[in-house]
């Protein structure tokens, strides 16, 4: 099993304009301590046909990680969305969580993100071009989907 | 006899499958039950629903206690620790074995994306590592102290019941190892193996007792588990998967001969295991005449591959009872509860099922004690506990106790101290990370405006953000048309340290929430350590004051050092000395060629550069020239490194406040000017004839080093207290520390006068043994060890540092260099000094914070011997005890009396866990002194022992220490002893020690 758990993730802003950061306040126990660092990423998968869509928000290092239960936030900027297919900016899509250690990816979170117009008449008569100031997204945050997989925690 | 086999209990796959459940086992309090599944998952049952089909239907009995999902393959086998059952061991697919424990700090809930929910919250403590393969067995020894495991890849490990270290690797099998199982008596280990044996190991040196292989020559290797029992009295020892000819047996030998006794016949297929009920019966004896005669006896259970279980009593040939096929496939694993009355088996076909007897169905259970009688007779005891024998033992005990107590809750104070710290400075983000995170936990719903726009700036100062988002979350609230709530219930980010690391990404350092369960207090502290490192990076690379010019750079590193500078009573170092510290050369030992004719070019130069890092370092105060080297220098063994001239030398906040003493060089011929200054005004000046290299002071005396190896001294008036002094060269270290001045000269030579008397301390003392002892360590010329600081402690002693972090002083008495700190005992792993937590703020903590960080060039390190301590020899004298030793005499010796107290409780600790009784004795006596009546009546001690250390009273010490001593109590006659001694020394001298 892995040395590093996600015990908690807590959506801060949510639900929120789609050209809000996202922030995550990310809980994690770490059972030995680690020498290198953790690397987190936030994954805005863009298209449901094509990973060529996906767009990585952020990535950063967390580190040095005691054994014991640690906590911080990761803030991402929102999406490009000259990046994402027309079609697709509006209605549900994913966000992705993953953290890896010395390259290898050992979780991944996905989250379901719901991307719509909050203004009733908006939402009868969608407009041709997607109005992003008035886009909303919703992550569906009490349904996080974790997909855990064995890596190699001793260097050597 | 009742059965029970609850539907609802099972593990599920994707599909909502049925799988497969390889291991149950009952919680020592009978309550839960633990089993582990294909699914990779361990479920924990209440007992209570299972046995009770009443309570299994009322929903507020919980059917499902507790789902743990963190193997990555199948659980192959669930054991409770004995007795308290604190500790759940599993052993996976996934070559791990994890160690569970309840964390009662949490009170259930969901788990993080599973959807499960946990009534008990069962975490992983440890993941022990090293199978290479499955994990099928595992076993707890009686009292816990040991845990042995074996797998598929033919190994056997033991580990330690406390630790979980890793302790013994036993790897005589030929196959998969399948079925483990401990003596009751502590004294032998049992394994079966698809190799055909079962082996016998004893524990006192882990080597092969015995080996039986008959009974399982034609045994089939079809078999998932091979699971054996040792009897409860510990005659017997009952195994599985043996066969005469083709037909299954479950083959028992006996203790001492290890011979087959007894085979148990009647199952159809291969036997998978075996399990002794773990409590002894009378039981009546049904053949004979007598109905009232009973014979002494245990219970066994068998599971089979027919599917059956068979339950039989010793002294029977025939099973007690047969439960034919309840499984529709084979059983895998049986459980007793602890009272022996219910019998849990699971199968491959992944239901469970209990059996239920009556309370008197097998015969009377034999007591506790009797059971341990039986157990005694064997005459192999694990360690018995150990009687009182006197009251001040209890005593010490109960003190021993309330200290331990508030060890902790100091302990727990300083954990929580980041949390609750009050004084929010700029750079502490830490601190105000977490004030904020409890200020904004309650900010998550829906309608409040939890929105915030603005980006994490990572180089912009604390302040200038705090109101950045202040803002930003006013304009939010302007814009967003549902928020109606004010800007004070907004969430406020909290400041991350966010730093860059080298190859150009973001790092964030977490924020440290808490602790493990088992092990909370230790991994506390590296956090907190690296944070102030961390602050310093993150300072330097702030634009605003970057590395431009000196003065800021020595600004930061007086706060950001300051702390430690004022506990450790250092006075902190004139200038930023260059990483490496001054370069040295000594001369006379044995060098190559090629290292010489390196030095005759340097020395006809006539010159010596300072390292070349000093120079880029300080930049701004550009540098006139270099400084003169007077011949005395080229004739020398030992020679250090010389300043450069520079036009300007400052030293700021001589009082802690806003004295400064500066210094102008002009060119030759000209005098150097010296200014004293508080804020704007001119306290004292004055005018040297030659190039000022070096000033030190504080507000009491001031002293500036010259290129032609003068030395002004001056009062805080601007008085000068001594003409000028002339040495035979220049200075290359001057440090100022109470009324000692250190001045460490360009040959070498280490000088320390007390100023208030006019005396020399330390006269010439060349420091050629520390560099030549140094530099012998490594080959090449140009490493030459180098001196990275000198300071005089508030006590005169001269306290020097090397490039290779050792630490040296000069002992005044014996007239000799020791070193009080070798950084070969610098653990890197900052989490394994237990040393280094607790000396935290005195003077070897600084030394040795300082190695771990700067240990570039350490050499071999020996710190794994003082982690280990005796581990591996044991027997031995233990490394850690004389680390300690080490530790203590050093602390003596810089005159840091918070630093002995602690490291002397420390080192009275070990000796208690260790039973060392000659240290005991020896540190006892020290501490008492004499406390021979005739000698004490004149009023005058014959010896010279002197009964104060530092200041502290060293009877008073020995009051506590021998507090600390009396945690183990089979030193309690010596702990006694002294404490009687001591008792009579405080009522001659007519005073309470308590006072």
């Amino acid at each position: 099993m892995s040395i590093v758990n996600i015990t908690n993730i807590r959506v801060l802003n949510n639900p929120t304009l789609f050209t809000e950061d996202y922030q995550f306040e990310i809980t994690f126990e770490c059972i030995s301590p680690l020498p290198d660092d953790l690397e987190w990423k936030i994954i805005y998968v863009g298209s449901s046909e094509s990973d060529q869509y996906d767009q990585v928000l952020d990535c950063i290092m967390v580190g040095p990680v005691p054994s014991g239960i640690n906590q911080f936030i990761f803030q991402a900027p929102a999406p490009n969305p000259d990046r994402i297919p027309p079609s697709e900016i509006l209605d549900v899509t994913v966000i992705i969580i993953t953290c890896s250690y010395n390259d290898q990816e050992f979780v991944r979170v996905g989250y379901y993100v719901n991307n719509e117009y909050i203004e009733e008449e908006l939402r009868e008569n969608p407009p041709e071009r997607v109005v992003l100031d008035k886009l909303y997204r919703n992550i569906l945050a009490d349904k996080p989907r974790v997909t855990r997989r064995p890596i190699k925690w001793q260097c050597g | 006899m009742h059965l029970a086999k609850p539907s609802w209990l099972g593990h599920f796959d994707d599909k909502n499958q049925r799988t497969s459940i390889f291991s149950v086992h009952v919680h020592p309090d009978g309550s839960r039950l633990a089993t582990g599944g294909l699914d990779n998952k361990i479920k924990l049952w209440s007992t209570a629903s299972i046995i009770d089909a009443n309570k299994a239907d009322d929903p507020s009995v919980p059917r499902l206690l507790c789902t743990l999902g963190l193997h990555n393959g199948s659980v192959l086998c669930v054991r409770w620790s004995n007795k308290d059952g604190r500790y759940l061991a599993s052993g996976s697919d996934d070559q791990l074995i994890l160690i569970w424990e309840w964390d009662r700090s949490w009170s259930g809930g969901s788990v993080f994306g599973s959807g499960e929910h946990n009534i008990e919250n069962w975490k992983p403590v440890k993941r022990l590592s090293g199978h290479q393969s499955d994990v099928v067995d595992l076993a707890w020894s009686r009292n816990n102290t040991h845990l042995a495991s074996c797998g598929l890849d033919s190994l056997v490990f033991i580990w330690d019941g406390k630790t979980f270290e890793k302790l013994h690797k036993l790897d005589q099998h030929l196959g998969f190892v399948k079925g483990v199982t401990w003596d009751p008596v502590g004294e032998y280990l049992a394994t079966e193996s698809d190799d055909k044996t079962v082996k016998i190991w004893r524990t006192t040196d882990w080597t092969v007792q015995a080996e039986i292989s008959e009974p399982y020559a034609s045994s089939p290797t079809t078999t998932f588990y091979r699971r054996l029992s040792w009897s409860p009295d510990g005659s017997h020892v009952a195994t599985a998967n043996g066969a005469q000819g083709a037909v299954a047996i479950a083959a028992i030998f006996n203790r001492g001969e290890w011979r087959t006794d007894i085979s148990l016949v009647g199952h159809d297929s291969a036997i998978e295991v075996v399990a002794f009920n773990p409590v002894i019966f009378m039981i009546p004896d049904s053949d004979d005449a007598d109905p009232n005669s009973e014979t002494m006896g245990s219970v066994c259970a068998v599971g089979s591959q027919d599917h059956s279980i068979s339950v039989w009593v010793t002294r029977n040939a025939r099973p007690l009872f047969v439960c034919q096929k309840p499984f529709d496939h084979s059983v895998l694993d049986l459980a007793w509860s602890p009272d022996g009355t219910q019998l849990y088996a699971c199968s491959y076909d992944g239901t469970v099922v209990v059996l239920l007897f009556l309370n008197k169905e097998f015969g009377t259970r034999v007591s506790e004690e009797e059971h341990e009688k039986l157990l005694s007779k064997y005459g192999f005891t694990v360690k018995e506990p150990i009687i009182l024998e006197s009251t001040t033992q209890l005593n010490l005990e109960s003190d021993y106790a309330i200290a331990k107590r508030k060890e902790k809750s100091d302990r727990m104070a300083n954990m929580m101290a980041p949390t609750d710290s009050t004084t929010v400075d700029m750079d502490i983000s830490t601190s105000e990370t977490s004030i904020n995170l409890a200020s904004g936990s309650n900010t998550t719903d829906f309608g409040s405006s939890t929105i915030l726009p603005h980006p994490l700036p990572s180089v912009e100062t604390q302040q200038s953000t705090n109101d950045d988002d202040n803002e930003a979350s006013k304009n939010t609230n302007g814009v967003s048309s549902t928020s109606s709530s004010s800007t004070t219930t907004n969430a406020v980010i909290p400041q991350q340290n966010v730093t860059v690391t080298k190859d150009g990404k973001r790092r964030i350092q977490p924020q440290f929430l808490r602790g493990s369960l088992t092990s909370s207090t230790p991994q506390l502290q590296p956090s907190i350590s690296s944070t102030s490192e961390q602050i310093v990076v993150t300072e330097s690379s702030t634009p605003s004051n970057g590395p431009t010019n000196v003065p800021t750079i020595l600004n930061n590193h007086s706060k950001s050092s300051s702390e430690d500078v004022l506990s450790s009573e250092m006075d902190a170092p004139s200038r930023a000395l260059p990483p490496g510290g001054i370069s040295t050369l000594v001369i006379g030992n044995k060098r190559s060629a090629s290292s010489a004719s390196d030095l005759t070019t340097q020395s006809s130069n006539k010159r010596q550069n300072i390292s070349r890092s000093q120079s880029e370092v300080e930049l701004q105060p550009s540098v006139l020239r270099s400084s003169l080297v007077s011949p005395s220098v080229a004739m020398s063994q030992v020679r250090l490194a010389t300043h450069k001239v520079l036009n300007y030398l400052a030293k700021d906040r001589l009082d802690g406040a806003t004295l400064k003493l500066e210094c102008y060089n002009f060119n030759e011929n000209t005098p150097s000017q010296i200014m004293c200054t508080r804020g704007r005004t001119t306290i004292w000046f004055d005018y040297v004839p030659s190039a000022v290299i070096l000033i030190t002071g504080h507000s009491q005396y001031s002293a500036v080093a010259c290129e032609d190896g003068s030395i002004y001294i001056y009062s805080s008036a601007g008085r000068r207290l001594l003409p000028v002094i002339m040495l035979e060269s220049s200075a290359s270290f001057l440090e100022i520390c109470r009324d000692y001045l250190l001045v460490l000269t360009q040959v070498g030579l280490l000088s320390i006068w007390d100023l208030r008397n006019l005396k020399a301390i330390v006269h010439s003392v060349s420091i050629a043994p520390i560099l030549s002892s140094a530099s012998l360590n490594s080959d090449d010329f140009t490493s030459s060890v180098s001196i990275i600081s000198a300071h005089v402690r508030s006590n005169g002693i001269p306290l020097l540092i090397t490039s290779t972090n050792d630490a040296w002083c000069y002992h005044f008495d014996m007239h000799v260099w020791t070193r009080v700190y070798d950084p070969r005992y610098t653990s890197k792993d900052s989490t394994g000094s237990e040393i280094g937590e607790v000396n935290d703020g005195g003077i070897l903590a600084t030394l040795e914070n300082y190695a771990r960080q700067g240990g570039a060039r350490n050499l071999g390190s020996l710190s794994h011997l003082r982690r280990l301590g005796g581990n591996d020899t044991p027997g031995q004298p233990n490394h850690l005890i004389g680390y300690l030793e080490n530790q203590l005499i050093s602390a003596e010796l810089v005159n840091s009396p918070v630093e002995y107290k602690k490291l002397l409780f420390q080192y009275a600790q070990k000796i208690a866990d260790e039973e060392a009784e000659y240290r005991l004795h020896e540190l006892c006596i020290q501490l008492l002194g004499p406390t021979n009546n005739t000698d004490d009546f004149g009023g005058r001690a014959k010896s010279n022992w002197d009964p104060f250390l530092m200041g502290m009273s060293k009877r008073q010490l020995l009051e506590e220490v021998l507090t600390v001593l009396s945690s183990n109590r089979s030193l309690q006659r010596h702990v006694t002893e002294y404490k009687n001694a001591l008792n009579k020394c405080w009522n001659m001298i007519g005073c309470d020690p308590n006072d």
